[in-house]
């Protein structure tokens, strides 16, 4: 019994240890999401989206926009209307603008690592137009969870394999690692809902491009952070004996081997991206996948077709010199003084690289 | 209070940890990474293995005395003034140290976790385990050391969790800050491994004696494993770059870290610092005060004890800023080194005058 109360009153004591900068919950206004886009003269548009409580109307959130110079002062100047005292330690999202992205968006994520109450787990998000409208438009779908629950939630359920998703901590470890740049997911508003496009691609903390879901699975292959993918093959080899069928194969794809060797030579980087995808073909014609052969075809057409979205995908990074696969971070490690000589952005430029996808269907699910 | 202060050989390990662990692990990857880059986890080996070795000519300094601590063998070594005097000067060490930790503890646990406690209440707060521990004696601050052991474990937990996301690229190529460089720096950062001193403080407290230059290792062997872990996560998820930027990377890392369930777990490892950060405090204010009972002719009264705290409370309020905490930071660690060195003077010096004692 003793021992029991010691426990309970060590548990007390260390939870209580903080009672003093207690804030009650009624009184506070928790941000769930923050949107940054350019406004005039060097200034920004900061829109925060708050939980409603204990209003009349039914709407979910709240929203309230300003043009500031900080998110600090967006953060104070809403306190000075708002019935209830903004706090950032629940923000799920930070949506850019993709323009505004395009000029460094590091800056603009400070704040949330300097001081810890905020937690630098919030997802970076790209917004395909601007997050002000997307925001307010997503409020008012009425089939739609709060809007940052269903972004959440959309992003979650799309992580490392149709999105690349990174928090405040993870982008900016990126940014600051010499040979290696960030990534983040892009989202557009549609009429009724919102669709995850893409990601974009980084130079440092600026936005300089972005590829398609089919060149993000590729991307989180080479980034060896691909789960699993739906991947859709457009162009799978008509196999002998059958008649015309669909235009396109789907097989679920995980990376079974990835080996990424560097060398150099003649004074010139060559990376080999050796890739081996394990698939399961979920929808494609019926009959032949057991007769010989036939299994050996659809793989080396698939491999064909992967081998050339990983060519294309390599050939967009370097054209605009962002490197999320960490090329330049490994030459680093590997060729230091080689690395000391050249400048990263010409290292990366002049880098060849030879690519070998291989694909192996392990089932070919209940029918032949 | 004397029988109070006896403690058992594996209670002398975790007071010597206890003294050992607190600082290093907040600062020292980014105070690494600003001087050797991602090399910091080598010159962390070799000032642990120098760290080490002077664990254990310390040790056989008290075991040449083994019935004494270091206010005796100064009186014997040097004579009854001159001793007295280095007396004096290392019980104002330990008074510095207890008023340095509480402060920058009470700056880093108000920079963290209690942003809108005012700082002299995060220092009250921080003081009042001690103050009752330290009354208790060294028996009690023993026993309440085990508690190092569970959160020690918590944050091995943390670097095993963080392992998944560590580039082995950030922490090469080896070497590339170049040997010199990494050995200039052992100096600088020998402060990580301070604490192992205390040892001579309280040696005559230790029953059993015959097993403390065993324990006594073994703390320093233990600090030097758990710095190794904190620089190489650190560095390996962080990157030289970004940890230059940071004032204390291990809480970074808590906040990196990412558990099923709980969205906000670095505020439980937030509060497992409280105690961890205390108990180094804890060591050299215990040890300082017994100090004044050891050296003078007072006896330990509740009286002298409220004056003695009421004058590290005071005097850890002077410094005004975290900077200038910094800045103090590199005294200690001079003032640290220093001591460790007088003490391994102190052993040449018997061994030269064959005086006092012999090794049992």
């Amino acid at each position: 019994m003793k021992h029991l109360q010691r426990v309970v009153l060590g548990i007390i004591l260390i939870s209580l240890s903080g009672c003093w900068g207690q804030v009650d919950i009624e009184k506070v206004g928790p941000i769930l999401q923050l949107g940054v886009e350019a406004a005039p003269k060097g200034r920004i548009i900061v829109t925060h989206s708050f939980p409603v409580f204990g209003a009349a109307s039914k709407k979910q959130d709240e929203l309230v926009s300003m043009q500031t110079d900080n998110l600090r002062e967006s953060r104070e100047i809403w306190r000075r209307i708002s019935p209830q005292i903004p706090q950032g330690g629940k923000v799920q999202q930070y949506l850019f603008a993709a323009d505004f992205a395009r000029q460094g968006i590091t800056p603009w994520m400070e704040v949330f690592q300097r001081d810890p109450i905020n937690p630098p787990l919030i997802s970076v998000v790209i917004v395909d137009g601007s997050p002000k409208e997307l925001m307010e438009k997503a409020a008012n779908f009425k089939d739609k969870p709060r809007t940052a629950l269903y972004i959440t939630q959309l992003l979650d359920n799309n992580n490392n394999q149709y999105a690349a998703v990174d928090d405040i901590f993870r982008f900016t470890i990126a940014y600051f690692a010499p040979g290696l740049d960030p990534v983040a997911p892009i989202i557009k508003l549609e009429p009724k809902d919102i669709r995850l496009t893409g990601t974009a691609l980084f130079h440092g903390d600026r936005m300089v491009g972005s590829i398609n879901i089919d060149q993000t699975i590729m991307l989180l292959a080479l980034m060896g952070r691909l789960r699993e993918a739906e991947y859709i093959f457009r162009h799978p080899a008509p196999l002998p004996g059958m008649g015309p069928g669909k235009p396109a194969a789907a097989a679920r794809l995980t990376v079974a081997k990835r080996k990424i060797e560097i060398r150099l030579i003649h004074g010139r980087p060559v990376v080999e991206v050796n890739l081996l995808f394990s698939g399961v073909l979920d929808e494609y014609r019926w009959d032949q996948m057991d007769r010989s052969g036939a299994q050996h075809k659809l793989e080396q057409s698939f491999a064909k077709e992967l081998t050339g979205l990983c060519n294309h995908l390599i050939g967009r990074l370097q054209q605009v010199g962002s490197d999320p696969i960490g090329i330049g971070d490994r030459i680093r490690a590997k060729f230091y003084r080689y690395w000391l000589r050249n400048k990263p952005g010409q290292i990366y430029q002049a880098t060849q690289f030879k690519v070998k996808v291989k694909m192996h269907l392990t089932k070919y699910g209940a029918i032949k | 209070m004397s029988q109070r202060n006896q403690i058992s050989v594996i209670h002398f390990g975790l007071f010597i940890l206890s003294g050992e662990i607190g600082l290093g692990i907040i600062v020292l990857p980014a105070v690494l990474a600003e001087k050797v880059g991602h090399d910091g986890w080598i010159t962390v080996l070799f000032a642990g293995l120098i760290g080490i070795g002077l664990t254990w000519t310390v040790m056989q300094l008290l075991r040449r005395y083994h019935d004494q601590s270091i206010y005796e063998i100064n009186r014997l070594l040097f004579g009854k003034w001159l001793g007295q005097a280095c007396n004096y000067i290392l019980w104002i060490y330990l008074l510095g140290m207890a008023v340095f930790f509480l402060r920058i503890f009470s700056e880093y646990i108000q920079l963290f976790q209690l942003v809108r406690i005012p700082s002299i209440i995060v220092t009250i707060l921080i003081m009042l385990p001690t103050l009752f521990l330290t009354r208790k004696g060294y028996w009690a601050i023993g026993r309440f050391s085990y508690f190092l052991v569970v959160i020690l474990g918590a944050f091995v937990l943390l670097g095993l969790k963080a392992g998944a996301d560590i580039r082995l690229s950030f922490l090469q190529p080896v070497g590339s800050a170049g040997w010199p460089k990494l050995l200039k720096t052992i100096p600088t950062i020998f402060f990580a491994f301070i604490g192992f001193e205390l040892s001579a403080f309280i040696y005559k407290d230790v029953k059993e004696r015959r097993q403390a230059t065993f324990w006594a290792l073994s703390a320093t062997i233990i600090t030097l494993l758990f710095l190794e872990l904190v620089c190489l996560c650190t560095t390996g998820v962080f990157g030289e770059t970004m940890l230059k930027q940071m004032v204390a990377p291990l809480f970074n890392l808590s906040q990196f870290v990412r558990f099923p369930f709980f969205e906000r777990m670095d505020l439980f490892f937030f509060i497992l610092w409280f105690p961890l950060l205390e108990t180094t405090f804890r060591v050299y204010f215990a040890t300082a005060y017994t100090g004044i009972y050891k050296l003078t002719r007072l006896n330990d009264s509740l009286l002298y004890y409220a004056l003695f705290s009421l004058i590290v409370f005071g005097l850890s309020l002077l410094p005004t800023d975290l900077n200038q905490m910094m800045q103090l930071g590199m005294v200690v660690n001079l003032a640290g080194t220093a001591v460790i060195l007088y003490l391994v003077f102190c052993w040449g010096f018997s061994l030269l005058r064959r005086q006092g004692g012999t090794n049992k």
